[in-house]
């Protein structure tokens, strides 16, 4: 009885969050506490630590690679958000354009327990990877479990990753905008930034977080133009018909915060 | 003027290997070997419906649709009528998932692989000229031997076998269009998978 005690606090414990290895990774899901009130959303993170050499993708992969892919176990009334990504680094495999990371990164969930919730409850997800290196891809999976207990809610030991993480997902700036036009086989890109802000969008980094809309292989860089920036991408081949949507992110040294923007045809 | 009628036609050079495999136009012709070390040309085929799989026993998008009997599903569909099937492994030697000719066919007989063809093509001379990106990536060329369709086998991009009953299949509803005579749908989309490891 006692040994089992002694498990049951080890495995739920964030201190010891369990941590699965599959494949080429190791997955681990941390809470900002073990205890919650209801209705009350809580913050979570799945935390994905790469073997050296092995890189993960982002929600937009690139040319080839896998998103994550997450399927849930949630007890009665309890709602997950979709899964946050932070930014990627871009790399190249075997000629092949790819976001993703290396290392080790950290994707934020909210977690919303019912307003009825009273009891303990076991919140249960599978979660899938893919890792490649450049000379092969291995996938992963691994089934987690947070036990979380009725109660005020108060601080783990991994709340401030998660509070890290959750402040490194591309977030949406009031006054960023972006609209796209074709000219020919290109898109033309315009961004808007507030006049007092302190980015610069020469020196960000900018991912397409759309899939098949512009070629992933081909930077975009964006200039000074007048009062707004512009860019040129090029158009995916994989594009049907007029480009309805892209959204954008820009990060690195040229802004404070990751931004991510997005521009909807209508 | 000179100079001028040079750039036009390296810029006219550019755009033919750049569209070197464009649905609508001649698919690339090609010769290369298959497992058994003979020579396998694509002009052999003239008059039949040819599909060229690009394949890596290594690559677990690869391993999805082969642990799941779908690939070998449908390369015995369609050889049943009269389609050259030709499975292709462009990986280099030393690369992940090379195969010289008498491994490739080991394990074709293995996995229990009902293609045509094996073809070797670890030069990635066939691979380039489609512009494979990943395995599997599929092109059907029809009977004129235009090229018909360019992409993914269904819709769903991942590694779960669980998926390939609730994806669209989009190669297999080109194979259907091509075979009953229609103009294919979504003839030219993004393949998923592995990098073929030119």
């Amino acid at each position: 009885m006692l040994f089992k005690t002694a498990l049951f606090l080890a495995a739920s414990g964030s201190l010891f969050a369990q941590e699965v290895h599959s494949g080429h990774a190791a997955a681990s899901w941390l809470t900002e506490s073990e205890t919650f009130e209801p209705g009350k959303p809580i913050q979570t993170a799945v935390q994905l630590r790469m073997e050296p050499g092995w890189h993960s993708y982002w929600l937009n992969p690139g040319e080839a690679g896998m998103k994550l892919s997450l399927k849930w176990d949630l007890p009665d009334g309890w709602k997950a958000s979709d899964v946050s990504y932070p930014v990627p680094i871009s790399f190249n495999t075997g000629g092949l354009a790819g976001f993703g990371y290396i290392n080790e990164a950290t994707f934020p969930i909210t977690l919303t327990p019912p307003d009825s919730a009273s009891n303990p409850s076991q919140v249960g997800l599978k979660i899938s990877w893919l890792t490649c290196n450049d000379n092969a891809c291995v996938p992963g999976d691994a089934e987690l479990t947070l036990k979380l207990a009725p109660g005020t809610p108060s601080p783990s030991d991994s709340a401030e990753i998660i509070s890290k993480a959750i402040a490194e997902v591309p977030k949406t700036m009031d006054g960023v905008t972006l609209s796209v036009s074709e000219v020919d086989s290109a898109l033309k890109l315009t961004l808007k930034i507030p006049a007092d802000s302190k980015i610069d969008p020469s020196a960000c980094e900018v991912f397409p977080a759309s899939a098949s809309t512009v070629k992933d292989q081909n930077p975009i860089r964006f200039e000074k133009d007048g009062a707004e920036w512009a860019a040129t991408a090029t158009k995916s081949d994989y594009l049907d018909g007029p480009v309805k949507e892209l959204t954008l992110v820009l990060a690195g040294k040229g802004t404070p915060k990751p931004i991510e923007v997005s521009w909807s045809a209508n | 003027m000179k100079l001028l009628k040079l750039a036009s036609l390296l810029g006219a050079l550019a755009l033919s290997t750049l569209h070197a495999a464009e649905v609508g136009k001649p698919a690339p012709a090609f010769t290369a070997k298959n497992a058994k070390g003979e020579e396998v040309s694509l002009a052999d085929c003239k008059g039949k419906i040819v599909v060229l799989e690009w394949f890596n026993p290594d690559c677990p998008f690869v391993k999805k649709h082969y642990d799941s009997g779908n690939m070998q599903k449908l390369q015995s569909t369609y050889t049943g009528k009269d389609v050259v099937w030709m499975t292709i492994n462009s990986a280099a030697k030393g690369n992940g998932g090379y195969l010289e000719g008498s491994k490739f066919s080991e394990v074709a007989t293995d996995k229990g692989l009902k293609s045509s063809q094996l073809i070797v093509d670890e030069s990635g001379e066939v691979g380039k000229a489609y512009n494979a990106k990943t395995t599997p990536h599929l092109f059907i060329i029809n009977k004129e031997g235009t090229l018909v369709y360019n992409g993914a086998v269904d819709s769903m991009p991942t590694t779960d076998t669980e998926d390939i009953d609730k994806a669209d299949k989009w190669f297999a509803n080109a194979m259907d269009a091509v075979l009953s005579g229609k103009s294919v749908e979504n003839a030219t989309n993004k393949p998923y998978g592995c990098g073929v490891k030119y």
